[in-house]
């Protein structure tokens, strides 16, 4: 990404950001960055990830994830294509898609299992597909709680100390 | 610089290849031998003037008929083309110069390759312009004469009569005269030996480098026994294994011993491999007194390949020897409608392999594997003095012994400066490959020359795995090793070395591992699984300080390797770390032992060791362990000290146990607990007899209810309430408590003489315009089976009727049910009405579209009554009771309408949130392009009545899983059967619904018709003019538009009319327009049980209903394709249909694409519905019957479903203009999708609309 892109970017992201929150997403950009390669992430696609993000840890964990996927299906989509064609296709924002992938995540912290990222993305499209027969909007995080509540997650694996997951 | 072969684009034909597969199972031709033979050519068939001086005898070289008979060949061709093959061979079988050279031929290799791959293209491009269907052509290359890994001569073992250099330019010049003359894709097949196809492969790899894309390569092994190994001794899963790197479409087995022998090994690779998979077997063994020369008839061989159809193996079928043009029409015929095999996906893992496959993570197994180190000159001084002395038969023996030991892997290296290391690594790799003892694990070629390294690549059938690759000699060199270990198919291990030197310290250790691993998997396009590192273990208790830390250093290097190298291992010459105590080896091995668990504690998957020499960790003597512990994780400044005076060693066994339950005769126990049991499950064979013993008993037929069986039906409420119990089961248990107060009743009458029994009354209701009952019924049911009175008023209920009776009753609770949209505010409606008429009573509101979200948002908030949302029938009870509870009640009334107030000060904060919309104008700008795509012309455009049609046909397209969610069993059919929670009850039920299935069949209860109709359209903006054949304006069907602004750029904002050709284009396209039902039967069926009390039966009827009306639609759909012509070339199986894997939509009015109910009107009138379907719109334009449904037919290739989502205000007053209608009428059909609240001011509303140019 050219110097000037990353100044635009920067300026609205930064827009209500303190100083050292300025230097701390500089950081965190210029590390995801250099930790894919422009056929994982694209500049616009570090952008769009960057906004929608609520913090820089959450930043860093899916750009994190989508690289981790990437290395598991290497010759399959990048995971953020194919995240932002199920955004586009759903009543939600990337923002939405996010928090609700917190959701998934802690509920599987919660019970020592994990599972990929696109198995997660997967059932995220479940959650979002099951609002359109739906009356009111309702956000994707409450409708992944309730489904995880109601249904669990059958394709979710027992943790263990190893592995990339 | 050399291109990866995965980012090479495929072929235009090979793209059209690959789509094929994605869509249905893909035919292969049959055996060219075997029709060749039939032809009874003499020599002079295989000569022509050029041939006329070669002397040896020609007769058997097939390949030259392309040349001398070309007639012959394309007859052939044209035969299995038609009989149904997709893919013709070319007849190249042995147009090798390896096999051409045994008729001295090898100068016409080339020629014979263009002539055939011409010739075969010829006939699939003739038949496609006669046919329309596309036939494609793949080129054959046959495994050759010789093999690469097996000496010809036992006496011989590191002799071979082949080198994998001669077959790689034999196979490259057969492939690239193939490719230059026209062929689809490339087929090294009947491959004995795993060696040789390697070779092929690396030729394909060269060529796809040299012309700058590649072609799909399918695969394909034979086995020579029962023991279903390659003849050089590998299994298909090794062979899969030792062939991944291909970048392979399919995989599979050809000729062999006849198809039914193969299933064993077919059923493995489809497990295992993650690509498509092929099978074309031979017709069985060879018997001179047949005919084609071959036993199995095309019936056999149909019948076996059906089998693996039906188990899903395959996604490729065809005949090998002995196979004719009629063996391939009736596998064809047997096979064409069943699903292609599913391809596997799996998270990604390590493999490699000798004769059977070692893999580490596959389906999250994880390994610890070990490379015995013995085979290595620089290492084994024994090995080393036994390979100088050239016995190589006694170095067989170190490795055979690694194996015995458990190495999984065998470390083989002759870097020595007195060894021609080249030629005794092919020499000692010739004599390893055909012992199986040896053979059977993965071989690391280990040697700092690459030569070495290729020289050893080059003989090794499996899957090895070279040690090692580094930034050594700068990223240039390290990546074009890494692109030639890719075409060889190896793994490899990254040592931790750059343009610097060794790493020492973890962090760059780390460093340079991140380096190599983001080089070889961004620009060599390397598996990460492929890439091993050794970050190299160091020898620590030198005396030098600085090296105290490097057992830490390596530890901790790899923790942070497996962070950041995802799914690459790591790897380390153990022996290293000990180096300093040499001569100690119970130091030594306690050493070891003690790292390997700290390491592999850090994430270290693999190591170099010694085999037989490693010490079991927990059995470390506790002094020796601790002093161990001390060096190697630098606890101590004294620690090599104390360590020198110490070694010891001990042991320890396991045992296991069994247990079994015994079942019990239920009839033997108490009364009570009989009758408690045949409620829990649903027995009704003895409950007349043990109610008739309890009334004796009792004295008192009402304490016979409120008491033995009350108490059953508690049990039952309490497991289904705990989720140990499901609906399907709780409503067979309300069957048998009705047949028991039935039973009962005449003698209560007596008793009571018309007394009423203290139940509390609870009114039930499907709202006015709303037909749909299902859920309302069960819920019914599950309140009768906890003792409450339920007056159910049943569908379509005015809002007086409930009022009336819920007064009269004197019920304590009402319920309302409704399914689709408009019922919701038919809802609103009610609830402001029971206020007004001073019914005064907790409301239920429940069904399909109904939410939690809406009853507080839309309901709650219009009276003050409690209104509470029941999202499924094992929630009705709990609700019910907590409301009536003389202690909790007032309790949980507070917190439900607290909830509620929550709830909705939740949801103002999120639609501050919520997706941006953009403006109308700026969608618009941003729709879908139709172009000049293919119109597909309807084979009618009058009015189709369909009435004469068969349940039989439309039972094959029902899609099972919404029956099962009617029954809230939660889970997709098929998997749901075999679900732990839900598994055994789901079948049961499945198996309940077949046996009905099959009488409404039988006896023809259902009455399925359809109406259909075409008509001329064009799109105006968001709408679409629809005209009769004369074009002559008929209607105007009104559509709305996505405003939700996309992530991507080039994603079009979506409506329905996008899909038809603009009125500007000055063309006409087409628009259909249906409704189907299963008619009045099959509530009349239903109603037959309701009336014998059978809930159960009468709510499965009606879920079989819709479940029909359903696979009806689905059905005509698939009728209308196949009118238009598109759908007679889609061969897709019903489970692909049910997925709507086809071309077109079939949108209905009120669902997400066009959410608008009111348009079903139009369709209404232009198909004159009611005149001859008797299916009738309610005022709420439900349909009734409700087993019915409607929709709209696009054909645009591209047409796909998509859901409108949220509207702006802008977009509604636009869409009321075009419609005609009030905006406050289209806001109250539109209610669920409007982005804004109408009762609030426009400036308010406009907050969420965006004015943009691009994306967010």
């Amino acid at each position: 990404m050219a110097q000037s892109d990353w100044s635009q970017l920067f300026s609205e992201l930064s827009l209500s950001l303190s100083a050292e929150e300025e230097r701390a997403w500089d950081q965190a950009l210029k590390h995801v960055r250099r930790s894919h390669s422009e056929k994982s992430l694209s500049d616009e696609s570090i952008f769009h990830l960057a906004k929608a993000s609520p913090s820089i840890e959450v930043f860093l964990k899916v750009a994190q994830l989508i690289f981790i996927s990437g290395r598991s299906h290497p010759h399959k989509r990048p995971g953020m294509e194919i995240l932002l064609d199920y955004v586009d296709n759903s009543d939600y924002s990337l923002e939405d898609w996010i928090l609700a992938h917190e959701i998934i995540d802690s509920w599987l912290e919660e019970r020592g299992l994990k599972a990929e990222f696109l198995i997660k993305l997967g059932y995220l499209q479940c959650c979002a597909l099951s609002q359109e027969s739906s009356d009111i909007l309702r956000t994707l995080q409450s409708i992944s709680q309730e489904m995880l509540e109601n249904h669990g997650f059958e394709l979710a694996e027992k943790k263990s100390d190893e592995g990339p997951v | 610089m050399t291109k990866n072969i995965s980012d090479l684009p495929f072929s235009e034909s090979g793209e059209e290849l690959l789509k094929l597969l994605e869509k249905r199972i893909v035919f292969m031709d049959g055996a060219m031998g075997t029709m060749i033979q039939g032809y009874r050519l003499g020599e002079e068939d295989f000569r022509n003037d050029e041939l006329a001086s070669i002397e040896s005898d020609l007769k058997g070289n097939n390949e030259l008929l392309s040349i001398t008979r070309p007639d012959i060949i394309e007859k052939i061709h044209r035969d299995f083309i038609e009989a149904g093959a997709d893919i013709i061979e070319t007849n190249t079988f042995n147009a090798n110069s390896v096999s051409q050279a045994d008729y001295g031929l090898e100068s016409w290799v080339v020629r014979i390759n263009e002539e055939s791959a011409r010739l075969a293209r010829k006939v699939a491009d003739d038949y496609e312009k006669e046919n329309g269907r596309k036939v494609f052509v793949a080129g054959a290359l046959g495994p050759t004469n010789r093999t690469a890994s097996w000496p010809p001569k036992i006496e011989d073992p590191a002799f071979r009569a082949i080198t994998f250099d001669q077959l790689v330019d034999a196979y490259f010049e057969q492939a690239e005269a193939l490719v230059r003359s026209g062929v689809d894709a490339l087929l090294p097949e009947t491959t004995f030996d795993t060696l040789n196809l390697k070779a092929a492969i690396f030729a394909c790899h060269k060529l796809f480098r040299k012309i700058g894309y590649r072609l799909p390569i399918h695969l394909s092994l034979t086995i020579s026994d029962n023991s279903g190994r390659t003849l050089t001794g590998q299994t298909m899963e090794a062979a899969w294994v030792s062939v991944r790197h291909a970048g392979a479409t399919s995989i599979g087995i050809n000729c062999a011993m006849g198809a039914a022998a193969l299933r064993p090994y077919m059923e493995v690779l489809s497990d295992k491999a993650d690509i498509y998979t092929s099978c074309y077997p031979n017709a069985g063994l060879p018997n001179p007194l047949s005919e084609t020369g071959y036993d199995e008839t095309p019936e056999v061989t149909a019948a076996a390949l059906q089998d693996f159809a039906e188990a899903g193996f395959i996604n490729i079928v065809g005949g090998c020897c002995g196979t004719t043009p009629d063996h391939i029409r009736k596998v064809v015929e047997t096979l064409k409608s069943y699903p292609p095999r599913e391809v596997p996906s799996f998270e990604n893992y390590f493999s490699a392999a000798g004769f059977t496959p070692l893999y580490d993570n596959l389906k999250g197994e994880k390994t610890f594997l070990i490379v015995g180190e013995r085979t290595n000159v620089t290492g084994s001084p024994k090995f080393s003095r036994l390979v100088k002395e050239g016995d190589f038969e006694s170095a067989l023996k170190i490795a055979r012994q690694q194996v015995e030991n458990g190495a999984n892997i065998i470390d083989v290296n002759f870097d020595e400066g007195l060894l021609d290391s080249e030629a005794c690594m092919t020499r000692f790799l010739n004599m390893t490959g055909p012992d199986p003892d040896i053979a059977n694990v993965p071989v690391m070629i280990d040697s700092s020359k690459w030569s070495v390294i290729e020289a050893g690549l080059k003989v090794t059938q499996g899957k090895s795995i070279i040690n090692s690759i580094s930034l050594k000699e700068g990223e240039e060199d390290f990546l074009e090793k890494a692109r030639l270990a890719m075409s060889y198919g190896a793994a490899v291990v990254v040592m931790a070395f750059d343009e610097k030197g060794q790493a020492a310290t973890k962090e760059d250790k780390v460093r340079i591992c991140k380096r190599a691993y983001d080089l070889l998997v961004d620009k060599a396009g390397m598996n990460p699984a492929d890439i091993i590192f050794d970050p190299n273990i160091l020898t620590v208790a030198t005396g030098i300080e600085e090296h105290n830390n490097y057992a830490v250093d390596f530890i901790e290097a790899v923790r942070e390797i497996k962070k950041v190298c995802p799914y690459a291992l790591t790897s380390g010459g153990l022996s290293n770390i000990s180096f300093s105590f040499r001569g100690n080896n119970v130091v030594r091995e306690a050493m070891h032992s003690a790292f390997l668990y700290h390491a592999r504690k850090a994430g270290l998957d693999m190591a170099i060791v010694n085999a037989g020499m490693l010490a079991v960790y927990e059995e470390i003597e506790p002094k020796l362990l601790e002093l161990v512990e001390d060096v190697l994780l630098n606890r101590k400044p004294d620690a090599t000290d104390q360590l020198l005076d110490y070694a010891e060693e001990i042991k320890g066994t396991k045992s296991k146990s069994k247990g079994k339950t015994a079942d019990l005769s239920w009839r033997k126990k108490e009364l009570g607990e009989r009758i408690s049991y045949s409620l829990v499950k649903g027995i009704v064979d003895y409950i007349e007899e043990d109610v008739e013993e309890a009334r004796k008993e009792l004295k008192i037929p009402l304490r016979v209810i409120e008491g033995p069986l009350m108490d059953g039906m508690k049990v039952v409420g309490q497991l289904f309430g705990e989720g140990k119990m499901f609906l399907p089961q709780v409503v067979k248990s309300a069957h048998v408590m009705r047949k028991a107060v039935a039973y009962l009743t005449p003698f209560m009458e007596k008793e009571m003489e018309g007394k009423k029994a203290d139940l509390k009354t609870i009114v039930i209701a499907t709202v006015k315009g709303d037909v749909h009952d299902i859920g309302k019924n069960i819920v019914s049911v599950v309140l009768r089976c906890n003792g409450y009175n339920v007056i159910d008023l049943g569908v379509m209920v005015p809002v007086d009727k409930i009022i009336e009776v819920a007064k009269e009753q004197n019920a304590i609770i009402v319920g309302m049910s409704g399914l689709i949209t408009p019922s919701l505010d038919e809802m609103i409606h009610n609830v402001k009405e029971f206020d007004r008429q001073g019914l005064n009573l907790p409301i239920l509101v429940g069904g399909a579209t109904t939410s939690r979200l809406h009853t507080a948002l839309k309901i709650a908030s219009e009276t003050d009554q409690l209104v509470s949302h029941v999202g499924d029938a094992s929630l009705v009870v709990g609700v019910c009771n907590s409301i009536l509870s003389k202690e909790k009640g007032a309790a949980f009334i507070a917190e439900v309408k607290n909830s509620y107030k929550k709830l909705r000060e939740q949801h103002l904060e999120n639609r501050e949130k919520r997706a941006p919309l953009l403006s109308i104008k700026q969608s618009r700008k941003k729709k879908f392009v139709w172009s000049e795509a293919d119109k597909a012309t309807p084979k009618y455009f009058g009015l189709q009545h369909f009435d004469n049609l068969s349940l039989e046909e439309v039972v094959e397209f029902i899609d099972w899983s919404p029956l099962f969610w009617t029954w809230e069993l939660k889970g997709m059919f098929p998997k749901i059967l075999e679900h732990p929670k839900f598994g055994e009850q789901a079948t049961e039920l499945y198996k309940d619904a077949q046996k009905f299935l099959k009488k409404i069949i039988k006896e023809e209860r259902f009455n399925p018709q359809a109406l259909v109709r075409f008509w001329k359209a064009q799109s105006e903006g968001d709408d679409v003019l629809i005209y009769d054949e004369e074009e002559n304006y008929l209607e105007r069907f009104c559509f709305l538009r996505q405003q939700k602004q996309k992530t991507k750029t080039e994603t079009p904002q979506y409506c329905l009319s996008d899909f038809v050709a603009p009125k500007e284009s000055g063309q006409f396209d087409t628009m259909g327009a249906f409704v189907v039902s299963m008619g009045h039967e099959v509530e009349d069926y239903a109603a037959q049980f309701e009336k014998q009390g059978d809930d159960y039966s009468s709510i499965m009827i009606k879920a079989l209903g819709d479940r029909f009306a359903e696979a009806l639609a689905e059905y005509m759909h698939k009728i209308i394709r196949d009118q238009a012509g598109y759908g007679r070339e889609e061969n897709l199986s019903v489970d692909d249909i049910i997925a709507e894997h086809y071309r077109g939509i079939r949108p209905a009015p009120g669902y997400p694409a066009c959410p608008d109910h009111t348009e079903k009107a139009k369709i209404w009138e232009q198909l004159g519905v009611e005149s001859k379907l008797s299916v009738t719109l309610t005022e709420n334009f439900a349909m009734n019957p409700p087993s019915s449904v409607s929709g709209y037919y696009f054909h645009h290739p591209r047409a796909k479903y998509f859901h409108v989502g949220k509207l702006g205000r802008d977009q509604i007053e636009d869409y009321a203009a075009r419609k005609k209608m009030p905006l406050s009428e289209v806001e109250r059909w539109l209610a669920p999708n409007l982005d804004y609240d109408p009762s609030e001011p426009q400036s308010k509303n406009k907050k969420n609309l965006k004015e943009t140019n691009g994306s967010v």
